[in-house]
């Protein structure tokens, strides 16, 4: 079997994956030799303790960041191959942010914010608007369009951080602790709305959270300490096949 | 989306902004006053060169220009009259008058000084008559030769029997203690060598505001010359036009008319402007260049600061997908927009404040000038366009090293700074 017909199923490979800092004269490992494959359309939640990782690893998964050692591959394409621009294209056209603090353009209106990814792709101003309505309506938002950041609640705010996210139709979207700044109300209804959207916008979502309505949502749960996936037996079924792809990119590379 | 991005993102810390506006505005306006009076004293030079000096064209043998010649009565022109009837039918000429320079020694009792004397008609050159400041007495009667007819309505006979009349330049009237009404004796080398001398009688005192002129200048009219230097001929046909911008239209209908005759333009003639004029070209180019540095320098600290506090953003619309360069471009934008309010405000200052001083009329001595001179703010367009150059180069400038340094951080650290 070759790498092409195999690669369509994963969104995200990656193997070896390192990542240390220093902190002063101490070196820091916050991710330490990970291996991990995930499916088109699947939702995949990295659970554990505070600094165990899970953020950094969202970063390299993401191409935000670079990892001291491994490699990984992004619809098949090996992001160590790409340089800067070409990571930023990638990004771009690929792959989705949803940020723990929302991260909104605070000048910018909700509609204006859910549009700028449109912009980055060059899409034509009117189709622009328009996909960027309809993404937030389906995020409950229709009314608040010309809405700034400040006048929206946090839940609001998220809502349009995920409109954000989906208006390009990415293969990917990556969240980073989506409902730590949430209530627990608007943590269920984010979160359930999170994992509808993304199931049917056929996009894979690889999100850290230790929120037990997202653990219980997603298809996949990768726990983590010290900065690896640890007890391999929490996977679910669609694990051991990972695995299997894991080795056989190992046998490739 | 991306200039109303620029636009909004401008007016995010309205204070700050508004001390950045101040800071180009201030450095617009600086320029626009400065080139303006530059320009004003300029013109006013150039337009008093013309009148009291050169003419708008000078025409002469080239033995005379090249001060190549075996005997001074090759320096005069030959065929005056006939060239001057037909400089006279050009449409663009306003009047055509010939011309005597030479020099001699004015004598008043014991006391004897050098000076040049400038001989012209003072009827036909009446512009040219009038341009000098008379600080006393008056201005020049138009006066034959002697012996010749007049058909001069204003002519004195009567005083013309006793003496010829004269000006005289405050600084020399100050060096030969006299006053109008005071009388001299001119002593001169006809152009056959024969040494000559005229009465003449000091009819007034004039000024010009070029102190190198009115220090050893006389002015004479030219019948009073031609009897001194005995000749019926002049050196050069001055040449006085509409206007200014007719000059090198009749320069070239001018140049090859005649053979042995030469015509120079008044820029060529008038050294001292071209060396003020150079010197100021030079001298804006410096003042803008110094303007824009401090300019980039007062706005730097302010730029580089609301960048800085932006790393979070930046490092969110970096994951979005926006590339190190497309970054920096935002950052140039609204540096544009920066520069071009500040611009806009400096327009508005400097023609608020250039109106002002018009009104005013201040007054003020230049260095080496015998007069005053008013101050005047022109609003020069070049200038417009050369202080939003500056304004929007010194915006985009302090914007960018900062913005470059902002797009080359570390996403993943930049996005740290969100909190």
């Amino acid at each position: 079997m070759s790498q092409s017909d195999v690669l369509p199923l994963y969104v995200v490979q990656g193997q070896g994956l390192s990542k240390h800092f220093w902190l002063g004269k101490n070196r820091v490992n916050a991710v330490r030799g990970v291996d991990l494959a995930i499916r088109r359309a699947t939702s995949v939640a990295f659970t554990g303790n505070s600094g165990c990782g899970k953020s950094t690893l969202l970063n390299l998964l993401g191409c935000v960041d670079q990892p001291s050692a491994g490699q990984i591959w992004i619809n098949g394409q090996n992001t160590s191959d790409l340089t800067e621009f070409e990571k930023s294209k990638l990004r771009c056209e690929s792959i989705g942010f949803i940020f723990q603090t929302f991260n909104l353009l605070p000048v910018f209106t909700a509609l204006e914010n859910v549009a700028y990814p449109l912009l980055l792709l060059g899409t034509p101003p009117k189709e622009r608007m328009e996909r960027a309505r309809r993404c937030l309506n389906e995020v409950g938002l229709s009314g608040h369009e010309n809405h700034r950041p400040a006048d929206l609640s946090g839940g609001q705010r998220q809502r349009v951080a995920i409109a954000r996210a989906l208006v390009k139709e990415p293969a990917l979207i990556i969240a980073d602790e989506p409902s730590a700044n949430l209530d627990r109300k608007n943590t269920e209804q984010i979160l359930e709305l999170l994992l509808s959207l993304q199931k049917s916008h056929h996009t894979a979502l690889v999100v850290a959270s230790h929120d037990p309505i997202l653990v219980a949502g997603v298809d996949e749960v990768k726990h983590m300490e010290d900065g690896r996936f640890v007890n391999p037996s929490s996977l679910r079924e669609k694990g051991s096949s990972d695995a299997l792809e894991i080795s056989r990119l190992k046998h490739v590379s | 989306m991306r200039w109303k991005l620029a636009v909004l993102n401008t007016f995010r810390n309205r204070r700050r902004t508004a001390l950045n506006l101040v800071m180009i505005g201030g450095g617009v306006m600086s320029i626009l006053l400065f080139e303006g009076f530059a320009r004003n004293v300029l013109d006013s030079l150039k337009e008093t060169t013309i009148q009291t000096q050169s003419g708008h064209l000078q025409v002469a043998s080239d033995r005379y220009w090249s001060k190549q010649f075996q005997s001074p009565r090759e320096k005069l022109l030959q065929g005056y009259p006939e060239k001057l009837q037909e400089i006279r039918a050009l449409p663009e000429v306003s009047y055509a008058s010939g011309r005597l320079e030479f020099f001699g020694l004015l004598s008043r009792g014991d006391l004897s000084l050098s000076a040049r004397g400038v001989s012209f008609d003072p009827k036909v050159e009446s512009k040219r008559n009038a341009a000098f400041d008379y600080l006393s007495g008056r201005a020049l009667r138009a006066q034959p030769a002697k012996g010749q007819a007049s058909s001069d309505d204003d002519w004195e006979t009567d005083r013309f029997q006793g003496s010829f009349e004269v000006v005289v330049g405050k600084g020399l009237a100050q060096r030969l203690q006299i006053k109008d009404g005071a009388n001299l004796t001119i002593l001169s080398n006809t152009y056959d060598g024969i040494i000559n001398a005229i009465d003449v009688e000091v009819v007034g005192i004039f000024q010009t505001g070029i102190a190198e002129f009115d220090d050893v200048t006389f002015l004479m009219p030219l019948g009073a010359a031609q009897t001194l230097l005995d000749t019926q001929e002049v050196e050069q046909i001055v040449i006085g036009l509409h206007d200014t911008d007719q000059t090198e239209t009749v320069h070239a209908a001018l140049k090859s008319r005649w053979a042995g005759v030469e015509t120079k333009s008044w820029i060529e003639t008038a050294t001292l402007y071209r060396q003020i004029a150079s010197f100021n070209k030079v001298q804006n180019r410096v003042i803008a260049l110094i303007i824009l540095i401090l300019t980039i320098l007062s706005i730097l600290n302010t730029v580089g600061m609301s960048i800085m506090e932006r790393t979070g953003e930046i490092g969110t619309t970096r994951a979005l997908g926006e590339t190190r360069w497309s970054v920096c471009y935002q950052f140039i934008l609204e540096g544009l927009v920066l520069g071009g309010l500040g611009a806009f405000l400096g327009a508005v200052l400097g023609v608020s404040v250039a109106t002002w001083i018009n009104y005013l009329g201040v007054e003020l001595v230049m260095p080496g000038a015998s007069t005053t001179l008013k101050v005047h703010i022109d609003l020069v367009p070049p200038a417009f366009v050369v202080s939003l150059v500056i304004s929007l180069v010194a915006a985009t400038g302090a914007t960018l090293l900062p913005a470059i340094r902002a797009s080359r951080l570390n996403i993943a650290t930049a996005l740290r700074q969100n909190i």
